[in-house]
């Protein structure tokens, strides 16, 4: 098993990538996990906006308005000026700036049909043609609606405020189809569903490295001179590039139990696993195809940066599937890694007791992608050596 | 002199190919990647739409008929979808193609599927409904004669609001992952730097022994690299420039002059980082390129290359880093273009960005003037 002994000692001298790409990977399921993430849902609650409150007027109307509008949002404090404004907004850090103008309270109460008047005294700051600018708007535009109809009913201001008070604890009956419907995905997801991409770009680079430095010239002469068959040299490599798929896998295993927890020793967890392997094969095989192809190590970082990275981009790696356009999404199930994010998610979805049809489904693309990968590297293998041999 | 070492390293940079690949080609492979991806986040998260829902009706109701048919037309707030009945209506909310189904009996319910903006509109829909139904009752009650003014006060479509405009840029904030492609390829332009760098040095290359041994000031052969490396690097931003614009779409703004500035200023810095790290003694050659594309990615990543945010949380607790993180300069610069309607923090960025690239460029040419070498 010389071949194969060579092969782990070239591995040991690559683990400099294995650490640094295992490094990036962990980083951001981390920073992934802890930011992204949210518990399961229980019961309807609505969506709170970030308002920043600017209160210029300061009377016990512009305060009762307030009071209103923090009531099922966030207030925020910010600057008042432009550019902290416009930095605020565009970093999504407030979705809205609102400010009542001195005077606001006076223009309600001389008030009449005509509106306009009040319309002086609250400006608001926010992204045009969103819907978060749209539901802001609407809740403004409904509380000075109904206190206006009040005045108009013939209240005074005091009574119209207190009636609108009033008014607004009437609420909508909004209930949840099914109550504990989890919408987040949970860590194990985030956690393998990312390990795709260091996948590609680690076995790319290692195995590419190592088969090329197999493959090179000189070597490749000396083996040929050898007692070696054709056979036994590749079945070695097949040994070393297996192994190394395999201790990768139990490194993967062992963070994500560090990171997950007993989440992992579920049905969803082993289904996890399963997949990740299925990946693993499809890098690996990619990897042997693309070494066939590429033997200078800076082509293969290039080969393997944009390989990974156009995966990852159109397969819901790192942009999930549901904001993926139809086009991109139909032309990622070519790739393997679309059949991969797929079968994360079906899998984070799944409940004991349901039909596996979609996952082994998932499961069965990839290996037919890794025999395609892997017939094509031996082809490829065989067409150089006859090439050379002519 | 200086012409003769200008026209030779202009004619020795194509050599390189992984530079051109790295500061070119990637790129615009990563920007035409996250094009793909991120075209349409905007439209499917925050753009306005019209929420589609179904509505079952137990019992009539009028109002709210007419209501939900007035948001449905002019306003287009509301899609309404079919269903036959509440089995159907389910099996389209399990699916998605409806965010809520109404439900019209004695009382108005409201069914959704998961806590989000859309499903908040329709529950603000319902709210104001029941609170307008609550005052004109109120009002039949105790002012009956004043019926008409409330419920034209209640149904009048002007708005209590002044729209102030925050900026005439776009404020679409994933455009800031492009700024950061930019800053990325800028930096990138460190290996062309460690590349002409290396080529100084006697103890790396063989072209270094022969440029040592010629009698003229270093000064001159930084200068020329440099302006080398600017002259061709500039011209592949540009390049890049022009696809993502043109090809891909992205909305960078009207200010084109200031934007090549940015990106002549971008392309120096990238090559004076990669100058200063090449000239650094008793390293070979990969090593150097390891520490420069090190150093480029992380300060991309500070400044929103990964993940939106990361620069404006900079920002808030330790804004100093920004001021001379050159990625966040560029990144910074670009924003202000887009955003801001005068040139104060545009000029304040490009002026740090100036003063980085000649402290890194004189720093280059102090660790390799006056070097000799016993042997090589």
């Amino acid at each position: 098993m010389q071949v194969f002994k060579l092969f782990m000692k070239l591995l040991e001298r690559n683990k400099g990538i294995i650490i640094l790409y295992t490094m990036v990977f962990l980083l951001l399921s981390f920073l992934v996990m802890k930011t992204v993430n949210g518990d399961g849902v229980l019961n309807y609650d609505n969506v709170s906006c970030k308002l920043a409150v600017f209160d210029n007027d300061k009377s016990e109307l512009s305060n009762t308005f307030i009071n209103y509008i923090s009531n099922d949002n966030k207030i925020i404090k910010i600057k008042d000026n432009k550019e902290t404004i416009q930095d605020e907004l565009f970093n999504r850090n407030v979705d809205c700036v609102i400010k009542i103008e001195k005077g606001f309270e006076e223009a309600v109460l001389d008030s009449t049909d005509n509106n306009n008047e009040i319309n002086d005294f609250i400006i608001v700051n926010l992204i045009p043609g969103t819907m978060t600018s749209s539901l802001i708007t609407g809740k403004i535009d409904n509380y000075m609606r109904i206190l206006s109809a009040y005045i108009q009913s013939g209240c005074s201001i005091e009574e119209a405020v207190k009636l609108t008070e009033k008014t607004q604890k009437v609420t909508a009956s909004t209930k949840l189809l099914d109550k504990g419907n989890v919408k987040d995905y949970s860590d194990l997801y985030y956690f393998f569903l990312y390990l795709a991409y260091a996948f590609v770009v680690m076995m790319i680079i290692v195995i590419g490295n190592i088969v090329g430095k197999l493959n090179d010239k000189e070597i490749r002469n000396r083996i040929n001179c050898s007692s070696y068959k054709f056979f036994s040299f590749n079945k070695e490599i097949f040994w070393g590039i297996l192994a190394t798929g395999s201790i990768i896998i139990v490194m993967y295993i062992i963070f994500s139990y560090i990171l997950c927890g007993n989440d992992l020793l579920s049905v969803n967890g082993g289904l996890f696993i399963i997949n990740m392997c299925c990946m693993m094969i499809v890098a690996l095989s990619l990897a042997y195809f693309i070494s066939q192809l590429v033997s200078k190590d800076n082509v293969l970082t290039m080969v393997a940066n944009i390989l990974g990275l156009g995966m990852s981009f159109l397969s819901g790696i790192f942009v999930q599937m549901q904001f993926l356009g139809d086009s991109i999404i139909k032309a990622a199930h070519w790739l393997p890694s679309y059949w991969y994010a797929y079968g994360c998610e079906k899998i984070d979805k799944f409940v004991p007791g349901n039909n596996l049809n979609e996952i082994t489904l998932c499961f069965f693309i990839e290996m037919l992608f890794s025999a395609a990968f892997i017939v094509a590297g031996i082809v490829t293998a065989k067409f150089k050596k006859s090439c050379v041999v002519k | 002199m200086f012409g003769h070492y200008f026209k030779y390293s202009f004619k020795a940079i194509f050599r390189v190919k992984e530079v051109l690949f790295w500061t070119l080609v990637f790129p615009i492979a990563l920007a035409t990647f996250m094009h793909m991806a991120f075209g349409n986040i905007y439209e499917r998260t925050e753009k306005a739409h019209a929420i589609p829902v179904s509505i079952i009706h137990l019992s009539e109701n009028n109002a709210f008929d007419s209501t939900v048919q007035a948001l449905s037309e002019e306003d287009a707030m509301l899609n309404i979808i079919e269903a036959d009945n509440m089995d159907k209506a389910e099996k389209l909310l399990r699916e998605g193609e409806i965010k809520g189904i109404f439900v019209v009996d004695k009382n108005i319910n409201l069914t959704v599927n998961e806590n989000g903006m859309d499903e908040t509109i329709l529950d603000m829909i319902l709210t104001s409904y029941e609170q307008y139904s609550t005052v004109i009752q109120s009002t039949m009650k105790n002012n009956p004669q004043n019926i008409e003014n409330v419920i034209k006060s209640l149904m009048t479509d002007k708005s209590y609001l002044t729209k102030e405009k925050t900026s005439d840029g776009s404020f679409d904030n994933l455009v800031t992952y492009f700024y950061a492609i930019f800053a990325m390829s800028c930096l990138f332009a460190g290996f062309s730097g460690v590349d002409r760098a290396s080529k100084m040095q006697a103890d790396t290359t063989s072209l270094g022994i022969r440029r040592n041994m010629a009698p003229n000031s270093k000064i001159y052969l930084i200068i020329s690299d440099f302006f080398t490396s600017l002259i061709v690097q500039f011209v592949f931003e540009v390049i890049a420039f022009l696809y993502m614009k043109f090809v891909l779409g992205v909305d960078f703004g009207t200010k084109y002059a200031a934007m090549m500035l940015v990106l002549l200023m971008g392309s120096g810095i990238g090559i004076s980082m990669g100058m200063i790290v090449g000239c650094v003694k008793n390293k070979t050659t990969d090593t150097k390129i390891g520490i420069t594309c090190a150093i480029s990615m992380c300060l991309s990543i500070m400044a929103d290359l990964v993940a939106n945010g990361v620069r404006n949380a900079i920002e808030h607790y330790i804004p100093i880093i920004n001021r001379i993180n050159p990625a966040a300069l560029i990144v910074d610069s670009f924003y202000a273009l887009n955003v801001y309607d005068n040139y104060d923090r545009f000029f304040r960025n490009m002026t740090l960005l100036g003063i980085i690239i000649f402290l890194l460029l004189f720093c280059s040419f102090l660790l390799v003037r006056r070097t000799r070498y016993a042997s090589v």
